[in-house]
């Protein structure tokens, strides 16, 4: 690509677009209109200024952030490719397809490559870990203005509570698929057998208020 | 509920076969019956059978009450001690009566209550038979219809019920989606069915052959006006409804009413412009949801729930007895085999058609599409109900022949998707293994990466420039956050955040499951308190319980309705102007009626607060074992979910108690079970704590580490009371008041001696359930900040 005569999209690249992404035919084509719709540098690759001129990206909370996502490591400009590779990870899932070429790696669109890229919304030093700060950033941008820090700082704990299973405070990614997948969260179980430890316990501590107050009254 | 309507549909078959030993029941049922149909013909459309029922029985005293006064009369003509006022109190007696009856039969709904009503009518029902039977052979006549009569119908007998899709939906649990497929259709059926009515009523009374086509077209306009002006009128009462409740802070008390008497209303506009008023009843409730919720009380909304609910139940029962009532009318209905056989069998048939054909055409468009076995489910679940029989039974006789021929179809329709299908349904549906509805714990992770995802769907939606599902959400929530709530929300509401009302909750359900399992392991039961009034604050802290009455009220702890009241601009301080008047939840801890012995030591720990931040007097010497009365004055230890009463507790002196009686009682058995993650989830809760806390002054000393930390299960954040002063809105952050907010060292030594510092926290294995529960609320692991250690902890 690279000059404006590209703005015909080679039937090649619509191929090679297509069995990367998954897209139909109609889907690339339109999503090129899109995208150079948006390319008012018309040079063929879209700048983060470029993408902030969508106006429902400026009030979106995670916008800069999923801006971000579509530049690669440390570039500026996105091409064509780059913009359906991401664009890609959005596309439903479709059972049948993993039957067309067992061979290939995992579709971008796969559930797991979904979360991934939901994960590295929240992870921006790219450790594969989702610290308490990082947790804390996002939430405040989810958020907005409404809740004071603590407020935020309490929910963030305990979501990196609810998430941690190996104790680190921190949040790794299988362990935020396991979060963020209804199912998987809350075992029964576990949690009466946590229970029934606790009330033995808090048995000898919740004791007859009553007594109590009699033992007060002679006070 | 779907043997209760078997029950209720039969009851009235079998008191009027029983009837012989009661002559005045049963005149009284066949006489409530044909009254019943008179009032239908002149009363509004659907001839709302209650009042109908109503008026029937005001109509009795004529034949009754007349008798019996007489007879009374005659015994004495002086003054008369005691009276039989039958006449006087008759109608509502009688109806009270049914409702009674019928409604002790939903209390016998196990089987064999079913079983042994279903024996009584059947025997009852033997004479019956006999007389269907005869009947058949004697009424084997072809209908005379036409085309339109038909239609008609066919328009009538093709609604889906609400009530009875509701009654049998709500017993089997279906999963969520299709629970509101099959419900809304029945709700919005309503209109459709309405103007299809209307429209063929028209035709028949006009003759087939004057139909034009311009009334075919003025039929589908007509349909169009219905269900959207319905729609429109309900709106607008929402909106209205949203912008009273907003002002209503002073006037808590008569919240309910505005809510009733609006929908009501809107009820009642949309009937007087002839449009669809079940749709603006239910768009009326939709749209007001969220603000309304938003602004009314805690005991609103549980004023307004269950009074719909009981209210719902009364008018259930009433629509099935006076279906049954009238089955039993025999001179109202003919029997005509082949249209009873037809109908029933083509209603099943063509709605298993219509409902896979639009599924079909459906699916195109859906992102997760309906499989087969919801569809299955969606044909079998299309019950008739009443609605099909009032609209019937409203037919004008001169103009539609067949109407006693419709009328005995729809009886038997009726019946047999009811009890048929409402009594099949739930086998069917575990049979197809249909997914069922979950139950599932709210987790605060899910709260989150919900909404991340659908911040990160609509950028997504928004660069690629589609406009989709979340873009024109997106739209609407940003709509509805500029303008709407704005109008309709109260100003203290409308700051609030989704977020932090969704943790909060999510903590609250955790700390009322758990401390309700602890009790009534131990045999207590956990009471909230309402409304103890402000006034007895001071005298709170001795917490003799015969003085004031405490208003207990049971509660269990899958009440999911102990959301704690969310006061404005409350402050710490009780010298606030507007002091809610809804003093929401204050829990007591009280011996349930069993006795058991207990280590004397052991302290109780729960009192009901609403101890001023004023601390009381110290207490004597000798009350030191109690562990509330051993800090220095510290108020009683209180579970306070309320807002506006920030009691500050030494439940850690309290804990340690417990601790060491525990030790040295042994009584708990030794667990030897793994910890499991949770667990060291939880005893991580004790971990990390807003680093902004800043603790009261008093706690600042020194702390032991370890078991001294407070009982970080049952706390809540303290909010911070210094910062209330700073925000207006305190009243979301005074949610969660921990049950053991100041970390007051032990400074009056207990009498027993501090237990030894624990063993390691952490998970493992763990044989002495003291040091289980000591790892749950010990330290964070030692690499937290000791900042955090400090802090009363969050669940």
């Amino acid at each position: 690509m690279g000059s404006r005569a590209s703005t015909l999209l080679r039937e090649e690249e619509i191929e090679e677009i297509k069995k990367e992404t998954g897209f139909s035919h109609s889907q690339i084509t339109r999503l090129y209109s899109r995208f150079t719709s948006l390319d008012k540098g018309e040079n063929g690759t879209l700048s983060r200024e470029d993408f902030q001129r969508i106006p429902e990206l400026a009030i979106n909370p995670l916008g800069d952030r999923i801006i971000n996502a579509f530049f690669p490591e440390g570039e500026d400009q996105v091409n064509f490719r780059g913009f359906m590779r991401t664009l890609a990870h959005f596309r439903p899932i479709e059972d049948n397809e993993k039957n067309k070429n067992p061979t290939a790696s995992e579709p971008l669109n796969s559930r797991s490559n979904k979360l991934l890229f939901a994960f590295r919304l929240y992870d921006l030093d790219r450790d594969d870990k989702i610290s308490r700060d990082e947790l804390l950033q996002v939430l405040r941008m989810m958020v907005g203005v409404n809740i004071s820090d603590e407020q935020l700082g309490s929910i963030a704990d305990r979501t990196i509570q609810e998430a941690d299973t190996n104790g680190d405070s921190c949040i790794s990614f299988q362990e935020f698929i396991k979060a963020s997948l209804v199912e998987a969260n809350i075992n029964n179980t576990s949690f009466n057998h946590l229970t029934k430890k606790i009330k033995i316990l808090m048995g000898a501590f919740f004791i007859n208020a009553t007594e109590a107050n009699l033992l007060n009254k002679l006070a | 509920a779907v043997p209760f309507g078997l029950m209720l549909l039969l009851l009235p078959v079998a008191v009027d076969l029983l009837g012989t030993a009661a002559p005045q029941l049963q005149g009284l049922a066949l006489g409530t019956a044909s009254p019943v149909h008179h009032l239908l013909h002149r009363g509004p459309e659907y001839g709302a059978p209650g009042i109908a029922l109503a008026r029937s029985a005001a109509e009795e005293p004529a034949g009754f009450g007349g008798e019996e006064r007489d007879a009374a009369e005659h015994h004495s003509g002086g003054y008369r001690v005691v009276q039989w006022e039958w006449s006087y109190v008759q109608n509502p007696y009688i109806i009270a009566t049914w409702l009674l009856v019928a409604s002790l039969a939903k209390i016998c709904k196990s089987a064999s209550g079913v079983c042994v009503c279903v024996c009584v009518c059947v025997c009852a029902f033997k004479k019956q038979i006999h007389v269907l039977l005869s009947a058949l052979s004697s009424l084997y006549v072809h209908v005379q219809a036409d085309l339109m009569d038909f239609l008609l119908f066919g328009a009538l007998i093709s609604a889906v019920d609400p009530v009875a899709v509701l009654a049998v939906f709500e017993e089997v649990h279906v999963n969520e989606t299709l629970f509101i497929i099959v419900f809304g259709e029945s709700l919005l059926n309503d209109a459709v069915t309405v103007v299809l009515y209307k429209v063929y009523i028209s035709f028949v009374e006009v003759g087939a052959a004057n139909v034009q086509t311009a009334d075919y077209f003025k039929g589908v306009a007509s349909f169009l006006i219905v269900s959207i002006g319905g729609t429109l009128v309900g709106l607008v009462f929402a909106v209205i409804l949203g912008f009273i409740t907003r002002f209503t802070k002073k006037v808590r008390i008569i919240e309910p009413l505005f809510v009733f008497l609006l929908v009501y209303l809107a009820y009642l506009t949309a009937e007087l412009f002839s449009l669809s008023a079940i749709l603006s009843m239910t768009f009326c409730g939709i749209g007001a949801n969220k603000y309304v919720e938003a602004n009314i009380s805690q005991k609103s909304r549980t004023t307004v729930k269950y009074t719909m609910k009981n209210l719902a139940s009364i008018a259930e029962t009433i629509i099935f007895i006076f279906l049954g009532i009238s089955a039993v009318d025999k001179s109202k209905w003919a029997w005509d085999t082949g249209l009873v056989s037809c109908t029933l069998i083509f209603i099943f048939v063509f709605r298993a058609a219509g409902v896979v054909g639009q599924t079909w055409l459906l699916n195109r468009f859906r992102l997760v599409p309906l499989d087969k076995i919801d569809q299955v489910v969606m044909s079998y679940g299309g019950l008739r109900g009443a609605v099909a029989f009032a609209l019937v039974v409203l037919l004008d006789g001169e103009k539609v022949k067949a109407k006693d021929y419709f009328v005995a179809t729809t009886i038997v329709v009726v019946f047999f998707t009811v009890m048929f299908q409402g009594l099949t349904i739930k086998p069917l549906v575990k049979w197809l293994k249909v997914p069922r509805a979950t139950n599932r714990k709210p987790t605060i992770n899910e709260e989150i990466h919900e909404r991340a995802f659908d911040h990160i769907l609509t950028a997504v939606e928004d660069i690629a420039g589609l406009q989709g599902y979340h873009h024109w959400r997106d739209k609407w929530e940003q709509f509805d956050k500029n303008y709407l709530s704005k109008l309709l929300l109260s100003k203290s509401k409308y700051r609030r955040s989704e977020l932090w009302e969704a943790y909060q909750k999510i903590n609250i359900r955790d700390a009322i499951s758990v401390i309700d399992q602890v009790m009534k392991f131990n045999h207590l039961e956990l009471r909230p308190v309402h409304e103890v009034p402000q006034s007895h604050r001071g005298s709170d802290t001795k917490e003799d319980g015969g003085d004031k009455p405490r208003r207990n009220v049971s509660w269990q702890d899958k009440d999911p309705m102990l959301f704690p009241m969310e006061p404005e601009d409350t402050k710490a301080e009780h010298s606030d102007p507007e002091k809610e008047e809804d003093v929401g939840i204050v829990f007591v801890a009280h011996k349930a009626e069993t006795p058991k012995q207990r280590p004397k030591s052991v302290p109780a720990a729960l009192d009901v607060c609403q101890s001023p931040p004023a601390v009381p007097s110290p207490p004597p010497s000798e009350d030191n074992h109690l562990p509330w009365k051993a800090g220095l004055g510290s108020p009683p230890p209180c579970v306070s979910v309320e807002a506006t009463k920030i009691i500050p507790v030494d439940l850690q002196q309290a804990w340690n108690q417990s601790i060491s009686s525990l030790e040295s009682v042994s009584s708990p058995p030794a667990l030897a079970e793994p910890v499991h993650p949770r667990i060291s989830a939880l005893s991580r809760l004790g971990g990390p704590r807003p680093a902004s806390y800043t603790p009261p002054s008093s706690s600042t000393s020194v702390r032991a580490p370890g078991p001294q930390s407070p009982f970080c299960f049952l706390e809540k954040k303290k909010e911070v009371q210094e910062k209330e002063e700073e925000e207006e809105e305190t009243g979301v952050s005074q949610e969660l008041q921990p049950l053991m907010s100041n970390l007051r060292p032990p400074e009056l030594l207990p009498p027993h001696p501090p237990p030894p510092p624990p063993p390691p926290p952490g998970p493992g294995r763990r044989r002495n359930p003291c040091v289980y529960l000591r790892s749950l609320v010990t330290a964070p692991p030692p690499g937290t900040s000791e900042l955090h250690s400090r802090r009363p902890t969050q669940l």
